[in-house]
């Protein structure tokens, strides 16, 4: 009688626990549906705040520095003399400062939000932002799009880029890779980008501490926040494979 | 820049921008160029090169109501003698593929078209193409990776004489 009576004490509990259990799994589920959706909405933020930055960059500073060429081709025009051409090498000088801040403006552009993503797409996006660490690092990037011009809804290229975006930096920062390609391919129901290098590859142990990095949790927050998926292949001496799928 | 040469050039100016519309008035007001219109949007200067039937629009890449890719796209179908010159602060091939495709003459870099817009106007008054200098470089080489052959009567032909330099100055 008494073993019984402890069992069923024993079993009453041990449902209790279970239950409770089941129930913290649940909220930790929820919990983290919550997070998902916190960090795809400040993904979204982010992306919109640095959208708006580029843009008044380029209608207020751009426009301006526009405007004083023009004024200074006016004056330059209507100054006629100057015995020792030191005005020349002045105008020549300004002209070439208007010409280099121009340039700043244009990478900070497009280091924020690169206008040729929203006009002309995801692969003209990555071939500019190869073109850039090409000529930086002299990395060799190819990019094969097999459907080139076909245009993907906003709220896939822009993940997509950000994605081509941090794999590429990673390239440069860790991978001493001599070339890298990146592969855009259409299919009926899906898209799929991969980006492939032949460094020195990685894996958990290499890499370091989980905490150091940020890019490719960052990178696989984005995908799957727009109901994709990323597969990462990497083995030391065998370059790295990242390959994301929507 | 001898004013007998563009004294009777009339030119369209469209940007959203006044004050680079002002700059390129006054600048062009001293090369002998005449300003018949200005235009604040892309379907204005539609309308205005269609009412004054100008020999080269001016046309700003980015403008709101109708940007500037289409506004050529639409000023080239009105006005097939109107020569277009893009200005832009885009420096890649795609944009200059794409004002080209559109029927544009000429693109201009804003921040350098002050020295450059006078000759460009000439140019394409001519009837030829004009590149900014700075991006000419960067299209010949492009032109050249996509196994462009210089053949005799080729695709030289339609390049403009500083486009054919540079080509032949790569090879
Ligand atoms: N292409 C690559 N080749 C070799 N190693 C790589 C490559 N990509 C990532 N790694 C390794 O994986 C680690 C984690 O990458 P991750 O992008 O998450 O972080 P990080 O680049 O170190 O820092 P963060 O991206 O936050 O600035 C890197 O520190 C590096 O050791
Ligand atoms: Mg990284």
């Amino acid at each position: 009688m008494a073993t019984y009576l402890i069992s069923m004490i024993l079993g009453v509990l041990i449902i209790l626990l279970a239950f409770r259990a089941g129930r913290s799994l649940v909220l930790e589920k929820k919990a983290e549906r919550k997070l998902k959706i916190f960090s795809a909405r400040l993904a979204n933020l982010e992306e919109s705040a640095k959208r708006k930055i580029a843009i008044e960059l380029h209608d207020r500073v751009g426009q301006k520095l526009s405007a004083l060429n023009l004024n200074l081709n006016i004056i330059k025009n209507r100054f006629t003399h100057d015995d020792s051409g030191e005005a020349e090498t002045f105008f020549a000088d300004s002209f070439r400062l208007i010409e280099e801040s121009t340039e700043e403006i244009r990478d900070i552009m497009s280091e924020l939000r690169p206008s040729n993503l929203d006009d002309h797409g995801l692969a003209a996006a990555i071939r500019c932002y190869s073109d850039k660490i090409a000529m930086r690092t002299g990395l060799k990037i190819d990019i094969i799009d097999d459907e080139p011009g076909l245009r993907l809804t906003e709220n896939v290229e822009t993940p997509l880029f950000r994605i081509a975006q941090e794999a590429l930096t990673n390239v440069v920062k860790h991978a001493k890779a001599h070339s890298v390609t990146v592969r855009i391919e259409h299919r009926q129901d899906c898209t799929r980008m991969t980006i492939n290098d032949d460094g020195i590859g990685f894996t958990r142990e290499t890499s370091g501490d989980e905490a150091s990095g940020l890019g490719i949790i960052a990178m696989r927050e984005r995908i799957t926040a727009i109901g994709g998926r990323m597969e990462l292949n990497s083995a030391p001496g065998e370059g790295t494979s990242i390959s994301v799928e929507v | 820049m001898s004013r007998y040469e563009t004294k009777n050039i009339r030119i369209l100016l469209a940007d959203d921008h006044r004050i680079v519309r002002e700059g390129l008035k006054s600048l062009l007001a001293a090369g002998g160029i005449t300003v018949v219109g200005e235009a604040a949007n892309g379907r204005e200067a539609v309308r205005m090169v269609r009412e004054h039937g100008p020999d080269v629009a001016l046309v700003d890449i980015a403008m709101p109501e109708m940007n500037g890719i289409e506004a050529t796209l639409q000023i080239v179908t009105a006005c097939p003698e109107c020569r277009v010159i893009i200005l832009s602060m885009h420096a890649t091939s795609e944009y200059i593929h794409q004002a080209l495709n559109a029927g544009a003459t000429g693109y201009l870099l804003k921040e350098s078209a002050g020295q450059e817009v006078v000759l460009a106007i000439k140019t394409v008054a001519r009837g030829k193409r004009y590149l900014a200098r700075r991006i000419s470089g960067t299209m010949a080489d492009e032109l050249l990776s996509k196994g462009m052959r210089l053949k005799k009567n080729g695709p030289l032909k339609s390049l403009s004489p500083r486009e054919r330099e540079i080509v032949q100055l790569v090879v």
